[in-house]
């Protein structure tokens, strides 16, 4: 690939919309190419200096209120069925077609659309399987990007650490997967893009003879994860994905939304295993997690 | 809806109050017309939540869509859907990427300048059709596909007029940048 070619994908791939093949064909010409490679840096740094001035806008506190409120007054109340009766046949039938007809239009003109399987769209959420195992591939490798924590931070306060370095909006979890024979090696502030557009936490453990390597994600909500082809470890609320890696091997990935939260966890462990894992330890990290949430809402 | 449907949409639906708002901030300009586009973008979902299908897109792009939607219908305008036409070629991308850069701004640089209120200068001299996709783009972080839903205009027509507001709103930046000394060489191409 030259720059010319380059440079039609530059945009898409820097946001993240390039299906594996232009992918990698891209990454293969940006680590030759600084000209390229800026071009990138600079789009991303537009979107995240844009991102920043439009966050600088204050939502209102009592907004959130009002639309609670404005939400119970819409739920109507029961109609008696002494009105119910009084009302002739043909009147019901004519407001059976009205609501009929109403519920039609309401339903597009509320942008609603029927999901249909021809309109899913896998790339983007492929693409965020990728970056997600890029981001262990490199961080669990000792990358410069990957800037760990202090060695004096506490690992029973890291998570509370890490959660008021981004004041709260995020809950970190850091979950102790010692039983599972993996210890927690680093940590640092690097999300799954290397901009800010996608902060949040890594979690970097080694297994127990130092020979593998186990993410765990803390990132603010990333629905595009769900277009990537998971399936559902049963009614646990769990997504997996299998991910071939390049090297040979297959990355699992195991995650789930909480809130405003995507909880990711990746290894090249098999599914079911890492599945189970997860699973153990969501349970204790969401009583952390909620005893959190409660501790900062107290003023 | 149920009590389950209600915390459902409460943490899935509820969670998006902060995108949603400054989406109609600036879409609306006015905090008093925000405030009314926000709380029926709310009612509507909120009527319609027992027919979405989570799984199947975002509730962020979802919630997007409608208040574009409400908003346009306060404005008067039709809401649209993609045409054929609408889509523009991928050789059509490419040659309008042909074109120079006109950028050659040094971005790099801003994360360390304080230029928030230059840009929201800028974003609110853009026309609406570029302001509102960058707004989809940088602050809604959704995909081409997703913002050409929630517009109703199709993805070749998201990318070209994405890549045509950076320009825009590049040249808005360049006598602030060049003040700045990381200002831009017109014409300059990567």
């Amino acid at each position: 690939m030259n720059c010319k070619n380059a440079r039609h994908l530059i945009f898409a791939f820097a946001d993240g919309q390039l299906d594996v093949k232009d992918n990698c064909e891209l990454l293969d010409h940006l680590k030759m190419c600084p000209a390229c490679t800026a071009k990138v840096d600079e789009h991303q740094r537009l979107r995240v200096a844009l991102r920043r001035s439009l966050e600088t806008i204050e939502v209102p506190a009592a907004l959130a209120g009002r639309i609670r409120s404005s939400l119970e007054q819409s739920k109507s109340p029961p109609r008696s069925r002494m009105m119910l009766r009084l009302v002739p046949v043909s009147l019901v039938a004519a407001a059976c077609i009205l609501f009929a007809f109403h519920s039609i239009s309401d339903f597009v003109a509320d942008g609603v659309t029927i999901p249909t399987p021809a309109s899913r769209v896998v790339p983007r959420g492929l693409n965020a399987a990728v970056q997600v195992s890029h981001k262990h591939l490199e961080c669990g490798s000792g990358s410069q990007v990957h800037s760990h924590m202090e060695s004096t931070v506490n690992p029973s306060t890291l998570g509370r650490t890490m959660s008021a370095h981004y004041d709260n909006r995020l809950i970190v979890m850091v979950p102790d997967l010692q039983a599972h024979g993996y210890f927690l090696d680093t940590a640092a502030y690097c999300g799954v893009q290397e901009t800010e557009t996608k902060q949040g936490a890594h979690l970097v453990y080694a297994s127990e003879l130092n020979d593998a390597r186990l993410s765990f994600f803390s990132i603010p909500r990333w629905d595009c994860l769900d277009q990537c082809g998971h399936r559902e470890v049963g009614d646990t609320g769990l997504k997996t994905y299998s991910l071939p890696q390049e090297s040979g091997g297959v990355l699992n990935l195991v995650y789930w939304h909480q809130d405003a939260t995507t909880y990711i966890c990746c290894a090249q462990i098999d599914a079911n295993k890492l599945s189970l894992m997860v699973q153990d330890v969501r349970l204790a990290s969401i009583s952390a997690a909620q005893d959190m949430a409660l501790s900062i809402a107290k003023p | 809806m149920g009590r389950t449907t209600e915390r459902k949409f409460e943490e899935s639906v509820l969670c998006h109050l902060d995108v949603v708002y400054r989406m109609a901030r600036t879409l609306s300009r006015d905090p008093n017309e925000a405030d009314d586009l926000v709380q029926e973008t709310f009612l509507r979902a909120h009527r319609a939540f027992d027919r979405f299908d989570l799984r199947e897109c975002g509730a962020k792009p979802w919630l997007l869509k409608i208040l574009h939607n409400v908003f346009l219908t306060r404005k008067g305008q039709s809401v649209r859907q993609p045409t054929l036409s609408d889509d523009l070629r991928f050789d059509e991308i490419a040659a309008e990427m042909d074109r120079p850069d006109l950028t050659g701004i040094d971005f790099s640089r801003l994360a360390t300048d304080h230029l928030d209120d230059e840009l929201s200068k800028a974003l609110q001299g853009l026309s609406s059709q570029y302001r509102t996709v960058l707004i989809l783009w940088a602050l809604g972080d959704l995909s081409y596909k997703e913002i050409g839903d929630v517009l109703g205009i199709a993805i070749g027509t998201v990318m070209s007029r994405l890549f045509r507001a950076r320009q825009v709103l590049a040249e808005s930046l360049s006598d602030y940048a060049a003040k700045r000394g990381f200002g831009a060489q017109r014409g300059a191409s990567a």
